[in-house]
């Protein structure tokens, strides 16, 4: 690595000599940096690129894991505000975009079904570009944050599905592994098989349904 | 009794090519450069050239609001030059004047060639040029420190952009103007270049000249691009040489 910084336009080295990588451009046979950063050079797979300095772009990037609130869902494709990734947000929301075939390894008939608007989820980015594709296939992806339908209270997980501490409210989403509000009452995993659906349910809901 | 002063009467140039504030007729007026200075957007830059003083925020590539601008393959780049009300010595109104769209303009097509504007599409690129203090050369001065914001915030140029005006005063070409020289002057041509790939993004002529002095011009033009171009080289490295922001920041 070079330890002189290059900026913008400065010539790096030639277009016979190196394949240009990231924020390294060729112009007339020419390799020069479209970046502020140090010069990397190997010399075995001959390839040049520049190790960016200073602040890097808040912009997603293939592969990375980002938060984004869902804005519309509808039954083929839901569209979601990316609104940061772990530990820093970005100033203005991007796009995202989750096709019903992206929110899990198992088939869905309706994307609907599994996100609504207001949800907090956890997804991957698959693209490049805007608008970007969001994928919620991975266990730690999905929904980490959600609210009722019907009555806009915090879902609580069970471990067998999401309920509404207020109305009681069973509902489903593509949950993340990580879901934040987790139920006093959730059982562990070996003893999930034996809670009963029906024991969860309190609040309003199960007296109002009692009385029918 | 008051004897009336003719700041008419007053050569601009001396006979040995020495202008009313002691520069050479190729020298520029002494240029101050700082880089990251504001913590609240993606990029920023200070300049100093004399007494224009000029502070550029870059914000993006951020989505493109409202979203009937957005282009599907590219990014758009927007300026916005603005004069601060304090910048000239009668009070300038905030709102944007003629002049102000028009150098929002010419400002924009001068930065857009070097900006990698593909990289980045459905997006939009926002650069905000507020001159604090106004002595001439705002519109190069302001595309030197955008180019330089630009470079800070990451966004990936193909060249850096620099600015700098030249004019004619007494019959002879000089660089960089002062207030003074651009009003009373016969002529004034800012020009922008991208130095490395030598390639001309801006060039206004406000005034008369021959074909001779034009050349003349664009090379003088060229020289002091290059001085600039260097203290932009210099005022990123110098970001960049110190420890802490040495790392790729998240």
């Amino acid at each position: 690595m070079s330890d002189a910084i290059v900026v913008p336009g400065e010539e790096v080295g030639v277009a016979e000599q190196y394949v240009p990588e990231g924020l390294v451009y060729e112009l007339n046979g020419i390799l020069r940096s479209s970046g502020v950063g140090r010069v990397l050079k190997d010399d075995v797979k001959h390839i040049i690129k520049i190790q960016r300095q200073g602040k890097k772009l808040q912009v997603p990037s293939k592969g990375e894991r980002v938060y984004a609130v869902i804005t519309d869902a509808k039954p083929k494709m839901v569209t979601a505000d990316i609104v940061g990734k772990p530990a820093k947000s970005y100033g203005s929301p991007f796009v995202g975009l989750i096709p019903v075939s992206m929110i899990s390894s198992q088939r869905i008939d309706a994307a609907d079904n599994y996100f609504v608007p207001s949800d907090i989820i956890l997804a991957e980015v698959v693209n490049e570009r805007s608008p970007f594709i969001l994928s919620t296939k991975a266990d730690e992806c999905g929904v980490v944050f959600g609210r009722c339908r019907s009555c806009g209270d915090v879902l609580e997980s069970t471990g067998r599905g999401l309920v509404c501490r207020n109305c009681g409210l069973r509902d489903e989403r593509k949950l993340s592994s990580n879901y934040l509000i987790r139920s006093s009452q959730e059982a562990p995993q070996s003893e999930r098989r034996d809670v009963k659906r029906q024991d969860h349910r309190h609040g309003d809901y199960r007296k109002k349904y009692r009385r029918q | 009794m008051v004897e009336a002063v003719d700041s008419g009467s007053k050569p601009l140039l001396s006979p040995d090519g020495i202008r009313t504030d002691g520069r050479k007729i190729d020298e520029m007026r002494k240029v101050k450069m700082e880089v990251g200075l504001l913590k609240n957007c993606s990029g920023s830059a200070y300049i100093e050239q004399g007494k224009t003083k000029i502070i550029v925020a870059v914000h993006g590539p951020r989505e493109a609001h409202p979203k009937h601008l957005a282009q599907p393959g590219r990014a758009i780049l927007r300026t916005r030059y603005h004069m601060a009300p304090f910048s000239t010595s009668d009070r300038k109104s905030p709102a944007p004047s003629r002049r102000e769209i028009e150098i929002t303009k010419v400002i924009r097509e001068a930065l857009e060639p070097a900006v990698m504007l593909d990289e980045f599409p459905k997006t939009s690129i926002d650069v905000f040029i507020e001159v604090l203090q106004a002595d001439a050369g705002t519109r190069s001065a302001g595309i030197t420190a955008a180019a330089l914001a630009l470079a800070e915030a990451g966004i990936p140029m193909r060249d850096m952009v620099a600015a700098v005006a030249v004019g004619k005063l007494e019959g002879r070409v000089v660089m960089d103007l002062n207030e003074e020289e651009d009003e009373h002057g016969q002529a004034d041509m800012p020009v922008a270049m991208m130095p490395n790939v030598n390639r001309i993004t801006l060039l206004q002529l406000n005034g008369r000249l021959t074909r001779a002095e034009l050349e003349e011009g664009l090379s003088m033009a060229r020289r002091g691009v290059d001085q600039l171009y260097e203290m932009q080289k210099q005022a990123l490295r110098e970001k960049y040489t110190s420890s802490e922001s040495a790392q790729e920041e998240d």
